[in-house]
């Protein structure tokens, strides 16, 4: 699906991008406490905190998602206070924006958020292997997809709504009026 | 393509989801089904480094200090997380393993316990 992005100066930009981020953050403290209580599949968090990355990266995009998601992560790391959680927090963002980012021209956000949420688990999963250094751990890659497809098929439509609800209102207007 | 005219979600978004979630489900039963070894012994791992190794049908505790701790209870061939203090409780929840190849882990403290079955093909991985 390919979508205009926002045409706002730089600044304009900037500000959003911080009051994501910051929701962003929200977001993963709350996922962080949903997902606890949720005892499917543990170790894979509900993922909202994409919501916010995915959104950006649609109507900011590249550098912007990126910048939300690193500051974000980092961020999530220093709250937890677990060094070895920047590891997980980080890789899983980082790649998963890139997933986005290559794939959002060719595919609907429904399934370019199922890929991300995929890619984000496994990556995580690699972290876990690499950081444990327990290769049977794989053994546990099928549930954290199964788990990532769904949870990515719940951002992406819910990012589908607030784009389309989004683009006759203020966001993207913005550049209409003049300062 | 017309963004106004398009549905929030297509059926071809749900058949997408819907084949990828099955076919990790299908994936998991098969592995499931050729992991069921009998246990034998119950490793524990921190940094990568074998810190013990017990027999599966031991009846007891065993603690790990990280980061965090992990206290680990080993009781009718099962292993399962007792304790932690670390805030995720990821390990807690991962619940009770009690076949070859199973693992339990907590990442943020860098502990792993798995099981080794009877054909002895996991210690393949060990290193």
């Amino acid at each position: 699906m390919k979508l205009t992005l926002i045409r706002a100066d730089k600044s304009k930009k900037l500000i959003l991008s911080a009051v994501l981020t910051a929701l962003a953050l929200i977001l993963s403290l709350v996922d962080a406490s949903l997902s606890s209580m949720l005892p499917i599949v543990p170790g894979a968090k509900l993922g909202l905190a994409n919501l916010v990355t995915l959104f950006a990266i649609y109507a900011l995009g590249l550098p912007y998602a990126l910048m939300i998601t690193v500051i974000r992560g980092t961020l999530t790391a220093l709250m937890s206070g677990n060094i070895t959680m920047l590891l997980f927090s980080l890789g899983g963002g980082i790649v998963s924006v890139f997933v986005m980012y290559a794939l959002k021209n060719a595919l609907s956000i429904v399934k370019v958020s199922v890929c991300a949420g995929i890619a984000h688990n496994l990556i995580q999963l690699a972290a876990a292997i690499f950081v444990t250094d327990t290769v049977n751990l794989i053994y546990y890659a099928p549930v954290l997809i199964c788990a990532g497809a769904i949870c990515g098929f719940a951002t992406g439509a819910i990012v589908n709504v607030i784009l389309r609800r989004l683009k006759d209102y203020t966001l993207m207007k913005n550049e209409q009026r003049s300062y | 393509m017309k963004f106004k005219s398009a549905k929030i979600v297509s059926l071809s978004d749900i058949l997408f989801t819907v084949i990828i979630s099955a076919a990790g489900i299908l994936i998991f039963a098969f592995l499931g089904a050729n992991a069921a070894h009998d246990a034998v012994r119950v490793v524990f791992k921190q940094d990568g480094e074998v810190v013990a190794s017990i027999p599966a049908d031991a009846e007891t505790l065993y603690e790990i200090n990280g980061e965090y701790r992990n206290v680990f209870q080993i009781s009718d061939g099962e292993v399962s997380v007792r304790y932690t203090n670390c805030p995720d409780k990821s390990c807690v929840r991962m619940g009770t393993i009690d076949s070859g190849g199973e693992v339990i882990v907590c990442a943020p403290n860098k502990v792993s316990v798995y099981i080794e079955g009877i054909d002895g093909e996991i210690d393949a991985y060990t290193g």
